[in-house]
């Protein structure tokens, strides 16, 4: 410990200047200093030791000499600006990741993997006196990991919000949020949307015949398959509960859903998983619900998916494997033939 | 109350107005969207009566501050209503994030965005006083606009100078705020400045 | 040589008192007129013969700038016309570049003045 009553002043002075430099010269941390002219006239033992250089090497040169990728950087013209107006500047990790091409040992050079970087450049010295610019580099990759992993996990979390963990479809609440975005968008616009309600024929004989596991594997295989069936960004396959799924199409009229619908139906078809207490087929198929219009104001998510939902209890009550369409309030097979007065013949769910 | 004459009050606001052009300009190049500008405002108040003309409605609300001290001294402040200083940064960045408040890298980043815009507006009014300000390093604070602009008034009755501009990005509905905040004996110092300003024109 | 007339529309007293002595330094026989913003403007175009030349600030209380240059063109059609303005943003060059009008960076100066003479030719 140094006390100023057991040294004279002077040497006081000397020994506080001697230990400024030491303090400069041991810092954990990179320092650097410019002169008006922009020569280097101060480069510490870290920075020495980061950027493999040695002090010699650096003082009396441009900084773009030392390192000649910051020509026009946002870091040089920090440093002209601070020189000139006296105004100091802050260069972020995140905006900047690593302007200097430092290392934090020889193993690190060689991969390329810079150290992450803070960059504060402060100005020294002020009115008539000589003007210096300090630039200060901080060392922010354990920052930059810890916030990374936080990003991470976040996200992850958000992924189990959206994605319904055993099909890997989207989650009924993602579903949900979407639609209501995506039916004031169709109001506003005047555009179609189109929504199907789908039901994997005769699951529960599935799951009793083959057990849960294989029961679970085929829903997630369903899922898939009709996922791929939807061709468009904005179109969303999402599990609805149990065997049942539901989808949003956008900007979708009765001639488009009716393509997606089939489409789905066959690629179901496709997989040709084998379900031996079917009396629909000898694999496994689905029934589908349509509803298909123009949303009006007040026309709520549930309206239209109720009206999907009828046409899929019409769809199973017509033997199943097929698309039933709900338009204007009436009810459709895929080949336009209108089916009189289904609603009278339906059993409430 | 001090009030500047007219020509005082308006040789002031488009100095101001040359700063904010440029601050704008450059907050224009790193959103990549044009900044529309209100206006600006310019009243004499004691704190007190300054705080409820303070945008954002008691709002939690993000500033970078910057005190500047030159001809005048002042305490420039960019702030934006929190939940939009996410969406700006996170646009900026090009990070796709939820989480519900700003990490300290981005915190970080928007105080560099701060420096970029306040520095930039700072610059040319050093220029046409043909002086020097010494800047402190941007700070983030979050809070109410209260909160983030409160200079350090130790009597709340000294007058204070407020200047506002609203700043407006319309592709991501954002609506910021430009501050600068002087205090008496500064806006004295302020005052002689303009009016050898002014003079030079007059002459 | 002939004697021209020059239309400054700009909210502050101060701007157009520097653009309009920096002007008659310049050529004295000259008549520059004022108007402090869009409306002022709109009902000068009525009463005034054809200017050789509109400088206008962008940012005014009530229209700015820029759509007051399309109103000026019912009327005036090709007069020459400069924006004068500290908004120094790329899209407001851009849009003047579009419209056709001059683009001078403010603070106003000697040069900057000469800058937008100079859009009469």
């Amino acid at each position: 410990m140094m006390s100023k009553d057991s040294i004279s002043d002077e040497s006081f002075e000397t020994s506080k200047l001697h230990l400024a430099e030491l303090v400069v010269r041991e810092a954990q941390i990179g320092l650097l200093v410019l002169d008006q002219n922009e020569l280097i006239v101060l480069f510490n033992d870290w920075l020495a030791k980061a950027a493999n250089l040695d002090e010699k090497e650096a003082l009396g040169k441009e900084l773009t000499q030392l390192f000649p990728e910051l020509k026009e950087s946002r870091l040089q013209s920090a440093v002209t600006t601070s020189l000139q107006m006296g105004f100091p500047a802050l260069l972020s990790q995140s905006l900047n990741r690593a302007p200097l091409p430092l290392f934090a040992g020889e193993e690190e050079r060689k991969m390329g993997i810079r150290i992450e970087q803070q960059i504060q450049v402060i100005p020294l010295g002020s009115g008539d006196g000589p003007r210096f610019s300090l630039i200060q580099i901080s060392n922010v990759s354990v920052a930059v990991k810890r916030e990374n992993m936080l990003l991470e996990q976040a996200k992850e979390l958000k992924r189990n919000l959206i994605i319904d963990g055993l099909t890997g479809v989207y989650s009924r609440r993602y579903w949900e949020e979407q639609t209501l975005i995506e039916l004031r968008k169709a109001r506003r616009a005047c555009l179609p949307v189109a929504m199907i309600m789908l039901d994997v024929d005769l699951f529960k004989n599935y799951n009793d015949a083959y057990g849960h596991q294989e029961g679970d594997l085929c829903l997630a295989l369903v899922a898939k398959a009709a996922a791929s069936a939807l061709k468009r960004p904005r179109d969303i396959l999402a599990r609805y509960g149990g065997e049942e799924f539901v989808a949003l199409l956008p900007e979708t009229d009765l001639e488009g859903a009716k393509v997606v619908s089939k489409r789905v139906l066959q690629s179901v078809e496709t997989l040709q998983i084998p379900h031996k207490q079917s009396n629909v087929a000898a694999y496994v198929t689905v029934s589908m619900g349509v509803s298909c219009g123009y949303p009006s104001e007040g026309e709520s998510q549930e309206i239209i998916l109720s009206e999907a939902d009828q046409a899929l209890y019409i769809a199973k009550a017509m033997g199943r494997n097929q698309v039933i369409i709900c338009k204007n309030k009436g009810f459709f097979t895929v080949d336009d033939i209108p089916l009189s007065n289904p609603l009278a013949e339906r059993k409430h769910r | 109350m001090f009030i500047l004459n007219e020509l005082q009050q308006d040789a002031l606001l488009e100095i101001f107005n040359i700063g904010v052009g440029k601050a704008a300009a450059a907050l224009s190049k790193m959103t990549s969207e044009e900044v529309l500008l209100s206006v600006p405002t310019l009243e004499f108040l004691e704190w007190e009566e300054a705080k409820a003309h303070l945008p954002g409605n008691g709002k939690v609300i993000c500033g970078i501050s910057q005190r500047f001290d030159g001809p005048f001294n002042t305490e420039a402040v960019l702030m934006f209503p929190e939940e939009k200083s996410l969406e700006i940064i996170r646009y900026i960045l090009g990070v796709d994030s939820t989480l519900e408040s700003l990490t300290e890298m981005e915190q970080e980043a928007l105080c560099e965005i701060g420096n970029i815009v306040l520095n930039a507006c700072m610059a040319p009014i050093a220029d046409i006083f043909s002086a020097e300000f010494r800047a402190t390093m941007p700070e983030y604070r979050s809070g109410t606009s209260e909160h983030v602009l409160s200079v350090d008034v130790e009597e709340t009755n000294r007058v204070i100078m407020l200047m506002l501009v609203k700043l407006q990005m319309e592709k991501h509905e954002i609506e910021g705020y430009l501050a600068f905040l002087s205090v008496l004996p500064d806006i004295q110092r302020l005052t002689a400045n303009v009016d050898r300003f002014i003079s030079e024109f007059t002459k | 040589m002939t004697s021209k007339t020059v239309l400054i529309v700009d909210d502050s007293r101060l701007s157009r008192m520097i653009i309009k002595a920096l002007i008659l330094e310049k050529y004295p026989e000259w008549v520059v007129m004022e108007a402090t913003n869009a409306d002022q403007t709109i009902s000068l175009i009525g009463k005034i013969t054809e200017p050789n030349l509109l400088t206008l600030d962008v940012n005014m209380p009530g229209m700015d700038g820029l759509s007051l240059v399309q109103v000026i063109r019912e009327t005036w059609g090709n007069v020459p016309i400069v924006i004068m303005t500290a908004n120094v943003q790329e899209s407001v060059s851009r849009k003047c570049a579009e419209m056709n009008v001059g683009f001078v960076e403010k603070p106003i100066t000697a040069e900057s003045v000469a800058k937008a003479l100079a859009y009469m030719e």
